[in-house]
């Protein structure tokens, strides 16, 4: 015998009303001298988005031709970037530009930011041209290492910063997350546009230098997003 | 023939989205219509979560201060419902951790505030013992409920606002509603 559910038939009825002074209160905040307060839409914050990857890349990719790369190097890497430009507006889409509520799911996004700075750094250790055991690495490398990962960090924080100011308040449901995906984009970026410039093709280098860029943005982008994205 | 020609549509008429946007470019009458239709959602939700009315209008004003500030950066599109109430529930936590407030304040009585039952359409007694069980179940059943059932959210938008899957919200509306059902047989027997 099934037993009929009684519960499905509530009417929850109409919720209570605020007390009429504090409507008042606020109707006339809200639209006392009432101005037309259109910011950009996100079409345009994503054009500058992608505006704001592109030109540190293209910065970086400008200043490798004085680092002593040979020209099939850069060409190389350049083919890289391409590949990660690609991957980088696909997320920015998802991600971004999308408004909230209408964003890819937050499994998926959650996984971008997860699953993407991973398959970077297994990205580096394909790319790379020699490996050194760890212990000749930390004798002959470190120094090299250090002052790349500062530019990128650096850059990354250019963009991932910029990302941030360009989606500031836009999304008071997922703010953590659209951080960490801003974080990942200016990571990134910043990783990408090194990864132009830096003549070093070691696998420690480039996961240390490079890839940890990468995993800290997104990290430090979860962090800021709660903050800053949210209205 | 210009009398076939369609009327722009009265603010009446307009989504709380369109609403949205034409108060975004300024027009004081869409804030309006605005307002009636969601202020006392995100009031109630707002009572639910303080179970203070004092605090649950003082966060309303918060709320909506902030949604005044935050107009420009609405991005088109966006459901404003969810929106807004996420905004007024972060202003709640917000409050909360800074005051270092529990849920379960006491009032100055040392006695449970409970809020004012609203009009269920069942006996008052039944809709008492309902929401008094609503009161007293654990807060992330009693949100869930409150923005799916009361509030009126699709599972997938509670989930947005919540910071949880679907999956999550639909096992807290189950559990909570095992919970009222438990209450509403006991008051049978």
């Amino acid at each position: 015998m099934t037993q009929r559910d009684s519960l499905p038939d509530i009417q929850w009825g109409e919720p209570p009303a605020p007390a009429e002074e504090v409507s008042r209160r606020i109707r006339r905040e809200c639209t006392e001298d009432l101005k037309k307060a259109r910011g950009m839409s996100a079409t345009q914050r994503g054009l500058l988005s992608v505006l704001l990857s592109a030109s540190v890349v293209g910065i970086l990719t400008y200043l490798s031709r004085y680092t002593g790369r040979s020209d099939a190097a850069i060409r190389a890497a350049l083919f890289g970037a391409v590949g990660w430009g690609m991957i980088h507006a696909a997320v920015l889409f998802v991600g971004l530009v999308r408004p909230p509520g209408k964003r890819g799911s937050r499994f998926v996004r959650m996984a971008f930011a997860i699953t993407i700075p991973i398959a970077f750094v297994a990205y580096l250790a394909l790319a790379a041209s020699s490996s050194l055991p760890l212990g000749r690495f930390l004798d002959e490398g470190v120094g090299h290492t250090v002052a790349c990962g500062v530019h990128a960090l650096l850059f990354g924080a250019l963009v991932a910063g910029g990302m941030m100011f360009l989606w500031r308040g836009t999304d008071p449901l997922t703010p953590g997350l659209s951080g960490a995906i801003a974080g990942l984009l200016g990571g990134l970026a910043g990783a990408v546009g090194i990864g132009v410039s830096c003549p070093s093709g070691e696998t420690w280098h480039l996961w240390i230098a490079h890839g940890s860029a990468v995993l800290l943005f997104v990290g430090l982008g979860f962090w800021a997003g709660r903050r800053w994205l949210a209205p | 023939m210009a009398g076939d020609e369609p009327k722009a549509p009265t603010v009446g008429e307009v989504s709380l989205e369109g609403l949205m946007e034409r108060y975004v470019d300024g027009d004081a009458a869409a804030f309006d219509a605005l307002y009636v239709r969601v202020s006392s959602k995100l009031f109630g939700y707002l009572v639910r979560l303080t179970r203070e009315r004092e605090r649950a209008e003082d966060l309303l004003q918060i709320t909506f201060a902030k949604v005044h500030r935050a107009r420009s950066s609405y991005l088109r599109g966006a459901p404003v419902l969810p929106w807004m109430l996420a905004i007024a529930r972060r202003s709640f936590y917000d409050e909360r951790r800074a005051k270092s407030v529990r849920a379960e304040d006491l009032s100055q009585d040392g006695t449970l505030p409970e809020p004012r039952p609203e009009d269920t359409g069942l006996p008052t007694e039944i809709a008492e013992a309902l929401e008094r069980a609503l009161d007293q179940m654990p807060e992330a059943y009693r949100e869930a409920i409150q923005l799916t059932k009361i509030t009126g959210l699709t599972v997938a938008e509670a989930a947005e606002v919540l910071g949880a899957t679907p999956t999550a919200v639909k096992l807290r509306v189950h559990r909570g509603y095992e919970v009222l059902r438990t209450e509403l047989d006991r008051f049978k027997r």
